[in-house]
């Protein structure tokens, strides 16, 4: 932004009182270099949003820039006890020390914009560094649960393939149970390959419906559960440490029968409560 | 001055952003989405859900999940919208003892900004997260359509969530300002908006910072949710030709055509042709049924064509109303998720002669356009001013019920205008100021903003006396307005402050209620997870019991037996403590039993 813009302002700006008035107090470097201290301006800082900010790539220029010229700006106030040896009028020396209070103020006035744009630039960029160490940690895990959300789909048939099998297996022969033993055991696998990735199966059937865990797709009377409580898994859901990669489907019991969630078709618009359902 | 976010209040979802660094980031919620659904739920325990987590749970809780509210806000009970509305949601909404549309649920009734409040609250959390820091102002944006109630409501809606709104922009406006429109001298720009539910088509004029509504229309009840339907039910219908199978009665395979129908639907954006793969979708005597379907891109646009033909009308009308040629348009826009279907870039070429613009990502576009418009407040971006308008014109009533308006919608305010009216009889001592606002010519077909009376005037003939009438607003929309009698100097004034139909001190105690129960949910939360756990150990504790517990000595039994009959008891307990507290001595229990066993072992 115009960032730049406005240390260049200041640079001219510092260069033309120096230039008016070359003289110098060892207070005045010190009280600056403490000013300087306070806004916390170092080359590190420089370099930090440089790398955030700046089109310049080169440090060297931000560093100068912070570190070498303000201290010119010490020689804006004409110290007191020099007045005396000075030829100017009184006058002249008034209009002097108002024109250099102006700057002073200007400058004050400019200091402060620039340590608020700083400030705020190096919030920005300590959250900017927080954020992406965070998102550091959370992009393994991010990747195997994308990972792992591309692959349930996969799972979820292979699974119901076995359901379908393993519920039609009677009469078949020596090979079929062999062969269906063999995928049974490449789905094991699978299953375990995840847990080694962190991924661990969501329990559902029985435990109280939580919305964080489950998603309903449909409500039963139960007299087996007590209400609110999952009394059926359709497919089932996957976390991996607190992060949820899918929720399971789930049916939820229902003291007494509730018209209102079965009184429209799928085929309405988009407000009955059926369609608002999605995965993630 | 803290950071500014850019609020998207939709319908279906919303999207906050901010303006970091010079450029706009998405903001996204905690469960790691770019958008939130616009969904709140209530449970029966006092929790409130939001997002994604209210709506996995509205099969269950129906009448307590409140789904888009935003056709509720600002919105007398017996208009049209929600009248139509009653008829289709589940929840149950009633009438406001003002007149407003407002929502019962469980024991309480809530206003629409109130359940508004709770989306956006949300919404800031995750801001606060995002960027380390507290969040307390934002702009949000509305539909061109909104007007003054509306938006008021809207903003209050922000103030409860402990919000203070910067602004409230047109959703057209923001997604204009995203494609960095504002900076250039005189343009005319069309906002096509598909969104989830709701579809909208706007024509903008930008002059120096002003972002004029030329004209505005749309369908409420047009959305990509639509888009979805018609793949799902040309897979059902081709299934059950095949099968005999109707699968619109399983639910799980509704959910999973659902999903794939939604995927297919992406992916033809980008591909001719993509194949619906659902295995074992069902099954019956012959043996397990798949689906293993190839829906070309030309077969999904004859499904959806109706519903895309029918967004060119509003269009036309838009056109129409700004009287403006399509070649007048310099460039139009492409706003909502929909969008993205080559087909819609197809037919908005046709209607509008040009290519539109679709490089920013289309869910997130308004939102991107807010947080832009807060970096100008906070002075973050420089070269563009935006100015704030008025939605819709104001004025009074005049002879014979007609509607003479003061200041016309889209003049940038603060703003003053004085005209001069007369009596309409002779010896006429009274004149009846009515204001109202609107776009109609008939006076009753606007809304009424209140009414006084100047009286006083000396008897003279009909259209004598001049009666000068002064409309002011404040660049907070407040209008001031007030009729004076040149002869006698007699004056008489009114303040209209914009409403919401909530009264200032009811915000504030929403305000105070809003955020007590952010604790109150965490407390609710907390609860309801450490009652989970308690349970489940003493599920588990009994079962061990059951098996091995024999092999304790009797006195041991009875003590694990004891703590476990006081977790049972404590369970139904409210007081977290004392769940707490059973939880530990459970725990205890446990371990007592745990290490018996060890040793027996």
């Amino acid at each position: 932004m115009n960032f730049n813009n406005e240390l260049e302002n200041k640079d001219s700006l510092v260069s033309e009182i120096a230039e008016e008035n070359s003289l110098s107090i060892e207070d005045f470097i010190k009280e600056l270099e403490a000013k300087e201290k306070d806004l916390h301006i170092s080359s590190d800082l420089a370099i930090e949003i440089d790398e955030a900010d700046f089109d310049d790539t080169n440090p060297e220029f931000i560093k100068s820039e912070f570190t070498v010229e303000p201290v010119k700006a010490v020689e804006i106030k004409p110290p007191v006890n020099n007045l005396v040896s000075n030829d100017k009028t009184s006058s002249e020396f008034e209009a002097e020390v108002l024109h250099f209070k102006k700057q002073v103020v200007k400058l004050e006035t400019e200091r402060a914009e620039l340590a608020e744009t700083i400030r705020r630039r190096q919030l920005d960029f300590d959250n900017y560094k927080k954020r992406i160490e965070r998102e550091r940690g959370e992009t393994f895990l991010g990747q195997i649960s994308n990972l792992a959300t591309q692959m349930l789909p996969v799972l979820d048939n292979l699974n119901r393939a076995l359901d379908f099998a393993s519920n039609h297996s009677e009469g078949r022969s020596q090979d079929f149970h062999q062969f269906f033993e063999g995928i049974f055991l490449v789905n094991q696998q699978l299953n375990e390959v995840l847990a080694e990735m962190g991924v661990s199966q969501i329990a559902s059937i029985g435990e109280h419906f939580d919305p964080y865990f489950h998603e309903a797709v449909a409500t039963e009377v139960s007299a087996e559960f007590p209400p609110n409580t999952v009394t059926g898994e359709l497919l089932r859901g996957y976390r991996i440490g607190d992060k949820i990669i899918r929720a399971a489907m789930v049916k939820v019991s229902t003291s007494a029968p509730r018209p209102s969630s079965n009184n429209s078709s799928p085929n309405d618009k988009s407000e009955s409560p059926e369609d608002i359902l999605e995965t993630e | 001055m803290s950071k500014v976010i850019g609020i998207d209040l939709g319908t279906t979802n919303c999207c906050v952003s901010v303006l970091e660094g010079g450029a706009v980031q998405i903001i996204p919620n905690k469960e790691g989405g770019r958008t939130t659904p616009s969904v709140v739920g209530f449970t029966e325990k006092g929790e409130r859900l939001v997002g994604q987590i209210a709506k996995r749970q509205a099969v269950t809780n129906p009448t307590n999940t409140l789904h888009a509210v935003k056709r509720l806000i600002g919105r007398k009970f017996d208009s049209a919208e929600v009248q139509k509305m009653r008829e289709t949601v589940p929840f149950e909404i009633v009438e406001a003892p003002n007149g407003d549309a407002h929502i019962q649920v469980l024991d309480r009734v809530y206003s629409p900004p109130e359940i508004s409040a709770i989306v956006l609250q949300r919404l800031k959390l995750a801001a606060e997260e995002f960027l380390g820091d507290k969040v307390t102002e934002a702009i949000i944006t509305v539909p061109a359509y909104f007007d003054d109630m509306q938006r008021q409501a809207t903003r209050d809606a922000g103030k409860i969530a402990g919000l203070e709104v910067e602004r409230i922009i047109n959703e057209p406006t923001a997604a204009a300002l995203a494609y960095g429109f504002g900076k250039q001298k005189s343009e005319k720009v069309a906002v096509y908006d598909l969104g989830g539910g709701t579809f909208d088509i706007t024509i903008l004029e930008i002059n120096d910072g002003v972002f004029e509504v030329l004209s505005t229309s749309g369908n409420t009840f047009l959305g990509g949710e639509d888009f979805d339907q018609r793949i799902i039910n040309w897979l059902v219908e081709t299934f059950k030709l095949e099968n005999g199978i109707d699968l619109k009665e399983d639910r799980l395979a509704l959910q999973r055509l659902k999903e794939a129908a939604e995927r297919a639907k992406c992916e033809l954006s980008s591909v001719m042709e993509t194949t619906v793969n659902l295995p074992f979708i069902a099954a019956d005597s012959t043996g397990p049924k798949h689906i293993n379907t190839v829906l070309s891109r030309v077969k999904f646009e004859e499904l959806v064509l109706d519903l895309v033909e029918s967004s060119v009308e509003p269009c036309q009308k838009a056109l129409w109303d700004a009287k403006l040629q399509p070649a007048d348009i310099d460039k139009v826009i492409l706003v909502g998720g929909q969008t993205r279907s080559p087909i819609i870039t197809k037919t908005v070429t046709e209607v509008f002669g040009k290519e539109p613009s679709a490089e920013i990502n289309p869910d997130e576009v308004v939102s991107m356009g807010a947080a832009i418009q807060g970096g100008v407040l906070t002075g973050d971006v420089k070269d563009i001013v935006l100015l704030d308008v008025l939605p819709l014109s104001l004025g009074l009533e005049t002879r014979g019920g007609l509607f003479v308006k003061l200041i016309a919608r889209n003049s940038t305010i603060p703003l003053r205008n004085t005209m001069t009216f007369t009596t309409v009889v002779d010896n006429q001592q009274s004149v009846e100021i009515h204001i109202l606002q609107g776009e109609r010519e008939v006076a009753s077909g606007n809304r009424s903003l209140g009414k006084f009376e100047l009286v006083g005037i000396p008897p003279a003939p009909r259209g004598v006396p001049q009666i000068d009438v002064s409309f002011e607003i404040d660049a907070n929309g407040i209008v001031n307005v007030s009729a004076k009698d040149k002869m006698t100097g007699l004056e008489q004034a009114m303040q209209i402050t914009p409403s919401s139909g909530l009264a200032p001190d009811e915000i504030d105690r929403l305000i105070m209620e809003a955020e007590t129960s952010v604790e109150r949910d965490k407390e609710v939360k907390d609860l309801i997870i450490t009652r989970n756990r308690l349970d489940s150990l003493l599920k588990n504790t009994r079962r061990a019991m059951a098996e091995y517990g024999k092999s304790l000595e009797v006195k041991q039994q009875q003590e694990i037996n004891g703590v476990l009959g006081e977790a049972e008891d404590a369970l139904s307990a409210d007081d977290p403590q004392v769940i707490e507290e059973a939880l530990k001595k459970a725990e205890e229990a446990a371990n007592q039993l745990t290490e018996a066993l060890m040793v027996m072992v």
